[in-house]
This record gives structure tokens, C-alpha cells and sequence, in this order.
């Protein structure tokens, strides 16, 4: 696949597409456009759908209503009459344009990489020669090369997601789709998947599913993230966590009292959820540090959702005006004096792309 | 045609690998001398023939393509290269057509090591040479039509049981439909359209010589619509929830 593509144009195309099982689970409807240039990460918890959209895709499985298109061709069909010949003949041309990593790295335990590869490389209609070639391209590229002659079988699972990695290479596809791929890779090998993902999103659509946020981070250029089934968010990193971002206050205790039963002493006072961050009172020198959502304590309280805490939220003793993250202090501070615990510090901080990919796949709207 | 290669050799490597495949294969070839020395006494007997020795591999080959079969694509989803297979630029003749290849070539080869107890008998005894490559013949397209077979039921089946169940008994019943129905005593036309549909009648005219066209094209024709069906059964399997 040596055509040039304007990055513009559209690589994956997928308009309201859906798949759900008789279980409930699946996908949809989705719509979105993936380009060529572009790195994008598929984020979500388990069982949001990733693999299956992955699937869609490549036509692993076929859509239950929608579509969705390859370099602007469908990918497969179910279709068995006479006429679906030509169908059958355009999904593998469609699959023409995909290399794909499936989840768990599946590979044949009697074939070594280099059989394996050389066998997907014959099914892109590579000559002999030519795809014992692409073969061995592939396994350099993806640092699987050392292993090219031992059986699969034998191989440890960091080698086994080198190799799976390599089997989405070959034949320099133009659409890369890798699902959880880094599972098993060792900081240095993950370091040396980053570069060579940087490298392909250089020309090359490139999908990664994960729930890895530092995978995400590190090499996409655009995420997409799911939740039960449906996008509810896609944009690039910085705009996501921009756009997710809610102001949160961090207080610092010192109290004598272990951080679990304050956790939940502070979150019944106030009612809303209260979280722990350990890491910052490890770092801070506290026996406590809590975050605590400025916007839904607000809410909780049947306040004005001050969201940025600008807007008046509630009135002190002298009635003036006081914003979302006053009435939080002084709430707070209040439980403090009560219990008698001495707070060191607290300060309004903006949250970070874990938190943001937090409340858009866990967190309930009200009335959701 | 490259793609069907390139499924047919990598079918042939994952075979290879597979011990299931050697033991198999021993012991359809022990059964079959076994058979034909000592039970049916060849040694001991005034004729000269291996008819015996061909009357026994239906029931036999049939046992060991489905063993084979087995490991072809419901091993495929056991370990999840079903994905990786589904996902290649085949289309679903290649892929059906190739692991056929592979599976009927393997066959043919087990077919082959036969040869020895042949022409072991031969050296005991005057054998008809054109009789003998008549019920080589035979054997062959039985390979190829219960070959076919088997990859129809294993192309949908979820497990390697069910493959191995399903095969079993679908060659069975369509080998062995007309000893049955004159057991049940079933007579007159319905007995006629069973005994056309049957594979044991018309492998055992072959084998006794007659090389008739009839029973050719019914090995060709019936191989022919399983593929094709095979090909069907795996174009729909893309509707399947995992």
C-alpha cells in the first residue's frame, strides 16, 4: 500500500455505527472520522467497547446498524447471496489498508514470528521472496528480530506483544490498529514503542486502544474515549483535559488518625465524594491529603453550579458573597475544629488527565 | 491463488506441529494392516486382493480427517487467531479453500503410506494392478469429499467437540445411510434415493473395479457443494457476539 494519502482524508469513516449483543454490551452509534497523520488513543474502562469497535473496523464483526468504511471501503459482510461475491472481494481489498494487533496477542504456537509474519504478508498478496522480506522488515521495526526462529509457543509475553505489534507492520498497511498492545513490554521496550508509534503517526493513521493514560499521553495526538458503548469525548489531549477539567480543592491534614476512616469521616460531613491522595501527603509531609470536587459540593447543597467557583455560591455571617470554593473551606474547616484536626494547607488545583478520564467513564450525571 | 497457497502452507506448519496428527495417523495405518493381516487373514486365503484392505478405510479415514479437522478452525478460536486469520486480506474461498488444501493434502499423504502393506501383498500374492489403482482412486475422492465434509461442520462449530461429534456423524450417517435404511427395512423408492445418497455403496463399486462415471461425479459434486457451503458458513460467522 504505497498510495499517498492527504492527511485530511478521511482513513476510517464511521457513521452511526452500532453493534450490541443479546447481552446489552457493545458499541454505538458512533460517529467519527479517523485521518492519516494523526495518532489517536481509543480510551475506556473495561468493557466499554473498545474491542469491539476495533473489530467493526476490521470487519471482524459486522455492524448491526450504520456503517463503517476503510479508505472508503467496506471492510466485510455477512451477505451470502450470488451478488455479495463482489462484497467479499472489496472487504479484502478494504483489509488491504489495515494492519491489526488483536488484544492478548494471539499467535499459531507450532509457526516461529518469522513464519507468521511471512503468512500474513502471503495473504497481502506478497510474493514469496518479497514477503519473507516484509517478514523480517516487520520484526526488526517492532524489536522482535532477536526471536524471528523460535516457536511462538515458547515466546514470553513481552515478546509476544513485540511480535503481535510486528504482524500489524507488515506490508506497511496504512491504517494501524492496535488493541492493547503494550501489555507485557518492559519500560525499555515501552520507551521504543512510543518512538516507533511517533514515527508511524508521522504518515500513517494509527488507532490504539488502552487504559494506559501514560500511553495515551506520550504518543497520541487525539483521543476518543468510551463509555459504556458510546464516544463521550474526542478531541486532542490537551483540549479534552481542558474542556474536563473542574476545579477541585486539595486539603492537607495533619490529625494523628490513619487517612481511610478520615476519608470517610470528611466525606459524610460534607456528603459528597472525598479522594485520597497519598502521593501528595507522602510529599507534603501530612498524615492526610483529600481532593474534593469544588462543582459538586455546590450542587450537592442545592447551591448555584458554580463549575470555576466565580459565580456567587452562598453568603457569610456578614452576608456577603461567597464563591463555590469558599463555602467549601469554610465547611471544611469547620469539620476540622470539630474533630479537633489541624489543617496545614488547602488550595484550589485544577485536575489532571486521570481525574478528567475518571468522570467521563465513572462518574453518573445527575439523573443519568 | 497465492492467497490459498500462502493458507494452505501455513495450515500445513500448524499440522505439522500437532502430535494429535502423528498419532492419528499411526494408528489408522495399524489399524488398517491389523485389519487386513490378521482379521481378514490375506496370508491365509487362496485370493490375491487388497479389496479388504480398502473396504476398511471409510470408517477409518473418516475418524482421522475429523481429528484433523478438528484443529483447524475450531483451534483457530480456542486460541484467538480467528481474529488474526478473519482480519487478513482473504477472502473467504482463500481461507476455506487453502485449510481444505492442507487438510485433504495430508490425507493424501497418509493415503500414501499405505503403499508398503500394498505392495507387501503384493509380493505374496498375483494382485490386479489395474484393480489396485482403481481402489486407489476410490480412496481418494472419499479423501477429498470427507475432507470437504469436515471442514463444512468445522467452519461453525464452537469447539473442537463439536466439530469432532459433528463430523462423525454426519459422515457416518451419509457413508452408511443405506445399510441402515435396509436394516430398518425400508424398501421400494425411498430405499432407491437412500442408496443414491449414500458414499459407502458407491465407494465399494469402485473399489471392486468398475470405475463408473456416475460415482465419480457424486464424490466431485458432493466435495464441491460442502466447500461451497463451507464458504457460506464462514461469511455468516461475522454476525457471531464473541
Amino acid at each position: 500500500m504505497e498510495t499517498a494519502h492527504s492527511p485530511r482524508e478521511a482513513a476510517v469513516s464511521m457513521q452511526k455505527l452500532e453493534r450490541r449483543f443479546a447481552s446489552g454490551a457493545g458499541v454505538g452509534p458512533i460517529e467519527a472520522e479517523l485521518h492519516y497523520g494523526e495518532v489517536i488513543g481509543l480510551l475506556g474502562p473495561n468493557g466499554a467497547g473498545k474491542s469491539t469497535l476495533m473489530r467493526l473496523m476490521t470487519g471482524f464483526l459486522t455492524p448491526g446498524a450504520g456503517s463503517v468504511r476503510i479508505a472508503g471501503l467496506v471492510p466485510a459482510t455477512c451477505g451470502v447471496a450470488p451478488a455479495a461475491a463482489g462484497a467479499w472481494q472489496s472487504g479484502a481489498a478494504a483489509r488491504m489498508y489495515l494492519g491489526y494487533a488483536p488484544e492478548d496477542a494471539p499467535l499459531y504456537a507450532e509457526l516461529t514470528p518469522r513464519e507468521q509474519l511471512t503468512f500474513v504478508a502471503e495473504a497481502r498478496d506478497m510474493p514469496r521472496r518479497a514477503a519473507a522480506e516484509a517478514a523480517q522488515r516487520a520484526l526488526e521495526r517492532a524489536g522482535a528480530g532477536s526471536v524471528a526462529d523460535r516457536l511462538n509457543g515458547t515466546l514470553s509475553k513481552g515478546n509476544r506483544s513485540r511480535v503481535n505489534i510486528a504482524q500489524a507492520l507488515v506490508g506497511d498497511p496504512r491504517i494501524v490498529l492496535l488493541d492493547e498492545p503494550t501489555g507485557g513490554l518492559d519500560p525499555a521496550q515501552r520507551q521504543l514503542f512510543y518512538e516507533l508509534i511517533q514515527e508511524l503517526g508521522k504518515e500513517l493513521c494509527v488507532l490504539i486502544s488502552t487504559h494506559v493514560l501514560g500511553d495515551a499521553t506520550a504518543i497520541c495526538t487525539r483521543l476518543l474515549v468510551l463509555r459504556d458503548g458510546r464516544l463521550v469525548a474526542d478531541g486532542g489531549v490537551n483540549e479534552i483535559v481542558r474542556a474536563g477539567q473542574r476545579e477541585q480543592l486539595l486539603v492537607k491534614i495533619r490529625s494523628g488518625a490513619k487517612e481511610a476512616p478520615l476519608e470517610h469521616d470528611l466525606a459524610r460531613a460534607l456528603g459528597v465524594p472525598v479522594v485520597a491522595d497519598s502521593a501528595k501527603a507522602r510529599e507534603s509531609g501530612v498524615d492526610a491529603a483529600f481532593r474534593i470536587d469544588v462543582a459538586s459540593t455546590v450542587r450537592e447543597h442545592g447551591q448555584v453550579d458554580t463549575a470555576g467557583g466565580g459565580a456567587a455560591a452562598g453568603r457569610d455571617d456578614a452576608g456577603a458573597a461567597m464563591s463555590g470554593s469558599e463555602v467549601l473551606q469554610e465547611r471544611v474547616f469547620d469539620w476540622a475544629v470539630e474533630h479537633g484536626y489541624r489543617i496545614v494547607g488547602m488550595e484550589q488545583v485544577a485536575g489532571d488527565l486521570g481525574e478528567v478520564f475518571r468522570r467521563l467513564t465513572v462518574e453518573r450525571a445527575p439523573g443519568e | 491463488m497465492r492467497r490459498i497457497g500462502a493458507v494452505w502452507r501455513k495450515e500445513l506448519r500448524v499440522l505439522r506441529g500437532a502430535m494429535m496428527l502423528y498419532a492419528a495417523g499411526a494408528l489408522f495405518l495399524a489399524f488398517a494392516a491389523f485389519y487386513f493381516f490378521h482379521m481378514y487373514g490375506f496370508a491365509a486365503r487362496d485370493i490375491a486382493t487388497v479389496r479388504p484392505f480398502f473396504g476398511a478405510i471409510p470408517p477409518l479415514l473418516s475418524l482421522f480427517v475429523a481429528v484433523l479437522c478438528m484443529r483447524t478452525f475450531p483451534e483457530e478460536r480456542r486460541r484467538g487467531t480467528w481474529e488474526v486469520l478473519r482480519t487478513l486480506p482473504l477472502r473467504p474461498g482463500d481461507a476455506v479453500v487453502g485449510t481444505y488444501g492442507a487438510v485433504f493434502t495430508v490425507a493424501l499423504g497418509t493415503i500414501a503410506l499405505t503403499l508398503p502393506v500394498v505392495l507387501g501383498a503384493g509380493l505374496l500374492g498375483e494382485l490386479d494392478w489395474g484393480v489396485v489403482a482403481g481402489e486407489y482412486l476410490a480412496a481418494i475422492l472419499l479423501a477429498a469429499t470427507v475432507t470437504a465434509i469436515c471442514i463444512f461442520v468445522a467452519v461453525g462449530a464452537r469447539s473442537q467437540v463439536w466439530a469432532l461429534l459433528g463430523s462423525v456423524l454426519v459422515l457416518f450417517a451419509i457413508l452408511y445411510a443405506p445399510s441402515a435404511a435396509a436394516e430398518v427395512g425400508l424398501s421400494g423408492q425411498a430405499r432407491e434415493v437412500v442408496r443414491a445418497v449414500g458414499m459407502a455403496p458407491r465407494f465399494d463399486d469402485l473399489i471392486r473395479g468398475v470405475l463408473d462415471t456416475a460415482d465419480v461425479a457424486y464424490f466431485v459434486v458432493l466435495t464441491a457443494a460442502f466447500l461451497y457451503g463451507a464458504v457460506i458458513r464462514y461469511v455468516s460467522t461475522r454476525r457471531e457476539a464473541l
